[in-house]
């Protein structure tokens, strides 16, 4: 499409279900030249591994029924060797053209960040088959808030307890999910 | 007739108003924040919905992707910023227009325009559904895979720069699809020993995963840099004149065409339709110079094609069984849930749910139209919440809300690895879209292609008009975006001088 205004990278709009692409940064990673053929070659790998245990894991299948080549194994063996072509294609790309590295980096506070987000979603679920939904959901939001930012009274105190009171409301009481 | 009565009347139901009045209000709030998409406000909403009867259900999630559609140009024409992807084509005049103090008028002619082809598109809906769900009808299992192929080669086609990796995703998907009871002889498979994964990979665990968690996930990690949008806030005058009101009706014909086309083909939706739309409407125009740089004309017909575009979607997705864009992939993967398949034969089985459905998109776009004429300085106010505050609500509802579908604490456990590799698939170039209609669309596509296969050979696919030219298209649509790339880096190639080079 000519003559479209360039648009500045919206933060966050980069959705993963999108269904276009006019303006890539929004609906996908934004994507930065990057010289890095070990990432395109890594991802191949990784392709290839999936695809082979896909193909390992169809042939070795013990099925009572199979009366035939079109049985239960065929069709995943099919998409297996389809993954393991899909690698070689990613490798020869990557060794052509260096993979493209993505617009924002991740830094290592991030990491941190989101590590801790991980391991306090692992807590919650832990704690929530022990205590009560609504302590522990206050406690968890605290921390989530805490982690990305949050300071203060309102944003550790006020603000998890009316959410996870809302979320007993519509899941709990409401929709009687067995909280 | 029957149909159509039986259609609107199961809508009496006192209930089906509050669901569409709630999700009304979540579909305008997610359509203005931005990093909050449609397609990842249906996913969290299917948590909570499959507790609901079908129809209450659906009256929630059109309606949340229906007044999306219209929530997502405040940020656009306040902050220059799409609230969801569909209306990246609302910035380019709409962001113009606010600076040069016509925001009210803006917002005003955007919500008229965005009606206007919502109900043009619900018009497609039900004038084309039925004829297209009886041409399907008499597909074969041959034609009905290859449709499968086709509406994931679309979604690959459209959905990223790296289609190999948009296949590759998609080949991932459907080879997930193939976890649990084999569709034909009912064997185990891929289980690891889990009995919860019988019945397959849990969609709802697996959607909000790659589509929620994943970019809270992402957004987490990134180095970002503080960026508080400070939106414009003199509206100005709200209601546009007579001039500008037959000013809009022209790029709103044009763009109202546009996006009834792009909506039916499957897996293109608003972002696309919005573009395209734009620049057929400039090139229309009496005054293209004034397109990027304010002009009504280019708002209009961005906005038309984006929202007229949910009915084309709305009628692949029930009579073909291949959703129409993001949105549809997920609204599919509760509909299975609900025991309602998606495709030809829902017309048989369920003929009055199009005309329900229909009726709620109508009833949903009256209201997200009168929303969006009177809340908008409440809607502004929205875009300086702190993003930590959304972060937290969201995390709560994707676990909350997955937990939900069958009180399964193994489900969270599921969403949160595929949050996990929804993180790895953006940060290596693979879109979510394709993988995750692979894993819906994967045992329809095994199942047909091995009855083909039983029947007579490959030749029983190979031998099939209908199903060669979906599988030519197929091909065009994995083709086509490669070859315009490398034509594309030949000609710069061929205007940098030798010297340079």
């Amino acid at each position: 499409v000519k003559d479209v205004p360039v648009l500045s990278a919206p933060d966050g709009v980069a959705d993963t279900g999108s269904s276009a692409v006019t303006d890539r940064s929004a609906v996908e990673p934004a994507l930065r030249p990057g010289r890095s053929n070990g990432r395109g070659l890594l991802v191949a790998l990784a392709v290839a591994l999936l695809g082979g245990t896909a193909v390992w894991s169809a042939t070795a299948l013990e099925l009572a029924s199979v009366d035939g080549s079109v049985g239960p194994g065929w069709w995943p063996t099919v998409l297996g060797g389809l993954l393991v072509a899909g690698a070689v294609a990613i490798a020869v790309v990557a060794l052509r053209r260096p993979d493209p590295l993505p617009q924002e980096r991740v830094s290592a506070h991030g990491l941190g960040r989101l590590g801790t987000v991980v391991a306090a979603i692992v807590l919650y679920g832990i704690g929530w088959q022990f205590f009560h939904f609504l302590p522990v959901t206050v406690v968890f939001l605290s921390v989530l808030l805490f982690v990305t930012g949050g300071r203060g009274i309102k944003a550790l105190v006020v603000f998890p307890a009316l959410t996870a009171m809302v979320l007993y409301g519509l899941f709990g009481l409401l929709l009687r999910v067995p909280l | 007739v029957n149909a159509v009565v039986e259609g609107v009347t199961a809508l009496l139901d006192p209930t089906i108003g509050l669901c569409l009045l709630i999700g009304v209000l979540l579909g305008t709030l997610v359509g203005a924040v931005p990093g909050i998409t449609a397609t990842m406000a249906v996913a969290l909403a299917a948590g909570f919905t499959l507790t609901l009867e079908p129809l209450q259900g659906l009256a929630v999630l059109l309606s949340i992707y229906v007044a999306a559609q219209f929530g997502d140009r405040v940020p656009a024409i306040l902050v220059n910023t799409p609230g969801t992807p569909a209306s990246i084509a609302s910035t380019f005049d709409g962001y113009p227009l606010a600076k040069q103090g016509k925001a009210g008028i803006a917002l005003t002619s955007s919500a008229l325009v965005s009606a206007a082809g919502s109900l043009a598109g619900i018009l497609i809906l039900v004038l084309a559904a039925q004829p297209l769900a009886s041409v399907a009808l008499r597909f074969g299992p041959a034609e009905m895979f290859a449709l499968v192929v086709f509406g994931l080669t679309m979604m690959v086609g459209v959905s990223g720069s790296n289609v190999l990796r948009g296949l590759v995703a998609g080949a991932a998907g459907l080879l997930l699809g193939t976890v649990g009871r084999d569709p034909i002889t009912g064997d185990t498979r891929f289980t690891f020993g889990f009995s919860e994964l019988s019945s397959g990979i849990p969609f709802i665990a697996a959607i909000i995963g790659l589509f929620g968690i994943a970019e809270l996930f992402n957004q987490l990690a990134e180095r970002r840099k503080k960026n508080n949008p400070v939106p414009i806030t003199q509206l100005g005058a709200w209601w546009p004149t007579r001039a500008q009101q037959r000013e809009l009706l022209k790029p709103s014909a044009i763009g109202t065409g546009v996006g009834a086309v792009v909506g039916v083909v499957p897996a293109a939706g608003g972002d696309i339709a919005g573009v395209i739309a734009w620049a057929q409407a400039k090139r229309a125009s009496k005054h293209p110079e004034k397109f990027g740089h304010g002009s009504l004309e280019g708002l209009a017909a961005a906005d038309s094609a984006s929202t007229a575009t949910m009915g084309g979607s709305v009628t692949t997705t029930l009579a073909l069984g291949v959703p129409g864009d993001s949105v549809m992939a997920v609204m599919i993967g509760s509909m299975i849930i609900w025991g309602l398949q998606p495709g030809p034969a829902l017309f048989v089985e369920s003929p009055d749910l199009v005309y329900s459905l229909a009726t709620i998109m109508v009833f949903a776009t009256f209201m997200a139209l009168a929303l969006a004429l009177v809340r908008m300085q409440g809607v502004v106010k929205l875009l300086a919440l702190p993003q930590q505050y959304l972060t937290a609500i969201i995390i709560a509802f994707c676990i909350v809300g997955t937990y939900a579908v069958q009180s399964s604490v193994f489900d969270v456990v599921l969403m949160l690895c595929f949050g996990l590799i929804g993180l790895l698939m953006r940060r290596f170039g693979f879109p979510a879209g394709p993988m995750v209609l692979g894993l819906i669309l994967g045992p329809l596509a095994e199942s047909n292609l091995r009855r083909a296969l039983v029947i007579d050979g490959f030749g029983t696919v190979l031998t099939s008009p209908i199903a060669v030219g979906l599988l030519l298209l197929s091909l065009g649509a994995v083709l086509l975006p490669w070859l315009r790339s490398t034509s594309k880096a030949r000609k710069l190639r061929a205007r940098v001088p030798e010297s340079v080079r």
